[in-house]
């Protein structure tokens, strides 16, 4: 799952310490939790609108069961960026759950200094929650064509800022290629990314971050 | 936006409820704008230095006058808010109504302003904090050592993206205001000679000579102001909090200035205003009240004047950090001013290019051994209000000329009449300061700093243009985004998903 694996790359693979300001995970986990969907073909993205497709079978999965729901029950149609803004209000936890339901993440309590929340999602396995970047980076290694989930981690990484610490190790020419590969992000998908790009700007803007 | 569907117009939208929970309203909004305002800073400070240096005793009447044009100014200002998206409000403003290099022109004129707000305010935090600790504690601080505290402080609260805590600065907002109203009210309950004259409030001043000094020094009180828009997208009620909130602060701002500098000039009588404004400085108004509330309360007064100074100083800063930000993401400036810190999102490259520039100046004041009261606190900000006064200008005028083409809903007097007065007075406002800048700046009418300190902005526009013309030149994906707003969305693919298009994925 899409999200599953953003979940891993903005989060340390030992500790569980988020990579990134909490507000832009919970962004970049929405657009991933609407990428799983499109994909499937559950919901579209036209015009800056996003829409339920015409008669969809509801999701196997729960959490995109949910987010689903969420989309088909609402009366009004809204544009992209506030369907960004809902679906981030729970997103984080409602992957953080997804992954604790199948064991690769357990509920630890912190006692950080000055930290506000007081819970840390730990990996149960440092190898499952590294296997994102590793893949992404095997990717770049070998130019390899990426494929859909690649291109949408990479996407949402470059959008996100986090490229420069999960693919610290890479050189120039594979964040070179890397950056080529972007533009051929499924087009849906890409307005999906740039929207997270524009909120992330907006939220600092807006002094909301 | 939001379309209704005719779907089933009963059930209750659960996206706007869930994204309400987290929306200003008015009150927020005019707490969040009224604290970058400062009001005690521009009181015991601003109208202070404004009399002592310009030796204009209409202070009263042109913090009233200003309240007065701000609010002509605000109703088509917050109208285009309802249009345009971005929170370089000035500069996207004017790139949507007079084009793209006026725009970016307005941008640079814009960062050159907001700093000079900012820089200033050092030479004003640093000299009433001093102040404060050799009356309090008997030490002998120079004032530099003061400034590098402030700077200190904003300068990491800046990289942490510290913003000041919404309900510390509504108490500090609120005992402010208290503290400012208590003693207005002492001092025009004791006027001097036992006579209650309205003579600086007497409208025909603003006719008199070196009423541009003053309009100018009153216009450098209220800036930050304009930052409700800001919030446009985030309120409860777009179309309606802002302006509610625009009007509400302007109002609130308008009295509490005018009233206590009313007051001031009642407890000294206006004849000896511009004298005792230049004996006693920023301690004015504490030691006009003095005789008649409790030291504690006049402590508490000081106090305040500091964190009001200090949540201007860090507003400013982020103000400047955030108008660099956005033009960082257009990439109208360098890319790197659009990078935002990995850890808190704080626009960190624009903070950091602020901190510097603040201390090389400052520092330099100190080097060159010049006033920090009058040639810091006073000339550097009202410099920035002159700027704040000409993006003004040119703001009203955009705002005439981009509902021209189109008035998108919006009535003719919001669209068109109001902000036509608005740039009529404001550019009288704007000319008459020019007129008379030696006697803002309190030097002679020979001097050549007159010239130079409104040229330096001409240039510094000039330079924007120019730079605009350039990327239409040379980079046209650039030119093309200026002033569009770092929110506004991108067009998005039309046709349908197929398993090919989604790649290995499906």
């Amino acid at each position: 799952m899409i999200a599953d694996d953003f979940f891993r790359l903005t989060h340390d693979d030992t500790s569980g310490r988020p990579l990134l300001a909490e507000h832009t995970i919970a962004l970049g986990l929405a657009a991933a939790l609407l990428g799983e969907l499109l994909v499937e073909q559950k919901i579209w993205v036209e015009g800056g609108h996003l829409t339920v497709t015409p008669r969809p079978t509801p999701p196997q999965d729960a959490t995109a069961h949910m987010v689903f729901q969420s989309i088909a029950r609402e009366p009004e149609v809204h544009d992209l960026s506030t369907w960004l803004a809902f679906v981030s209000v729970h997103a984080y936890d409602q992957v953080a759950e997804r992954l604790m339901q199948s064991g690769e993440l357990k509920r630890e309590a912190t006692r950080r200094f000055l930290r506000r929340d007081g819970i840390q999602y730990v990996p149960t396995s440092s190898t499952r929650a590294a296997a994102p970047w590793v893949m992404l980076a095997h990717y770049i290694r070998h130019s390899m064509p990426m494929d859909f989930e690649a291109l949408v981690l990479a996407s949402l990484s470059d959008a996100t800022g986090l490229t420069g610490v999960v693919l610290r190790t890479a050189n120039k020419d594979e964040l070179a290629y890397l950056r080529r590969q972007l533009p051929q992000l499924w087009r849906p998908m890409r307005a999906v990314v740039d929207q997270v790009r524009l909120s992330i700007g907006a939220a600092v803007l807006s002094y909301r971050a | 936006m939001m379309i209704t569907a005719p779907r089933s117009p009963a059930r209750v939208s659960n996206v706007a409820n869930t994204l309400a929970r987290n929306k200003l309203g008015v009150l927020s909004v005019v707490f969040f704008v009224m604290a970058a305002a400062a009001p005690l800073t521009v009181i015991a400070g601003g109208a202070t230095a404004g009399w002592a240096i310009t030796g204009q005793i209409s202070m009263p009447i042109a913090y009233i006058f200003v309240a007065v044009i701000l609010a002509i100014f605000a109703v088509g200002f917050v109208a285009m808010s309802r249009h345009v998206l971005g929170a370089g409000a000035f500069y996207a403003y004017i790139a949507q109504g007079l084009g793209r290099p006026a725009g970016t022109g307005a941008a640079f004129i814009a960062l050159m302003a907001y700093n000079a707000m900012q820089i200033g305010l050092y030479g004003g935090f640093a000299v009433v904090l001093a102040q404060f600790l050799d009356t309090h504690a008997g030490l002998n601080v120079h004032w530099l050592p003061c400034a590098l505290v402030g700077w200190l402080l904003v300068s990491i609260f800046g990289q942490l993206r510290v913003d000041l805590n919404g309900r510390v600065l509504a108490v500090l907002l609120v005992a402010e205001c208290a503290v400012a109203a208590l003693f207005g009210a002492v001092m025009i309950g004791h006027p001097a000679d036992g006579n209650l004259t309205f003579a600086t409030l007497n409208p025909s001043l603003l006719w008199a000579t070196g009423i541009g000094a003053t309009l100018v020094t009153a216009i450098t009180g209220y800036v930050g102001f304009e930052s409700t828009v800001v919030f446009s997208e985030e309120t409860k009620d777009p179309r309606r909090t802002v302006a509610r909130a625009t009007f509400i602060a302007v109002g609130v701002i308008g009295l509490l200035y005018g009233g206590a500098a009313w007051a001031m000039s009642v407890a000294t009588g206006p004849d000896r205003i511009v004298e005792r404004a230049t004996s006693d400085g920023t301690q004015l108004i504490f030691n006009l009240a003095s005789p008649y509330v409790g030291n504690t309360i006049i402590t508490l007064g000081e106090l305040l004047f500091i964190t009001s100074l200090f949540a201007a100083l860090l507003a400013f800063h982020n103000t400047v950090a955030r108008y660099a930000f956005a033009l960082g993401r257009e990439r109208v400036l360098p890319a790197a001013f659009g990078r935002t810190s990995r850890r808190n999102s704080a626009p960190w490259v624009g903070s950091l290019a602020q901190s510097i520039l603040a201390l090389a100046l400052f520092v330099g004041y100190a080097v060159a051994g010049a006033d920090p009261y009058v040639h810091l606190f006073f000339w550097v900000t009202v410099i920035g209000g002159l700027g704040v006064l000409i993006l003004m200008v040119l703001t009203s005028a955009a705002v005439v000329a981009y509902f021209t083409r189109d008035a998108r809903g919006e009535s003719p007097y919001r669209v068109f009449g109001a902000p036509a007065l608005a740039t009529l007075v404001l550019g009288w406002v704007l000319y008459t300061t020019i007129k008379e800048f030696d006697i803002l700046l309190g030097v002679a009418p020979t001097d050549p700093l007159r010239w130079w300190i409104p040229a330096a902005y001409l240039i510094t526009a000039v330079l924007g243009v120019v730079w605009a013309l350039a990327l239409r030149a040379f980079n046209p994906d650039v030119y093309a985004s200026i002033g569009r707003g770092a929110n506004l969305a991108q067009p998005v693919a039309a046709g349908r998903p197929t398993p090919a298009h989604a790649g290995g994925r499906a």
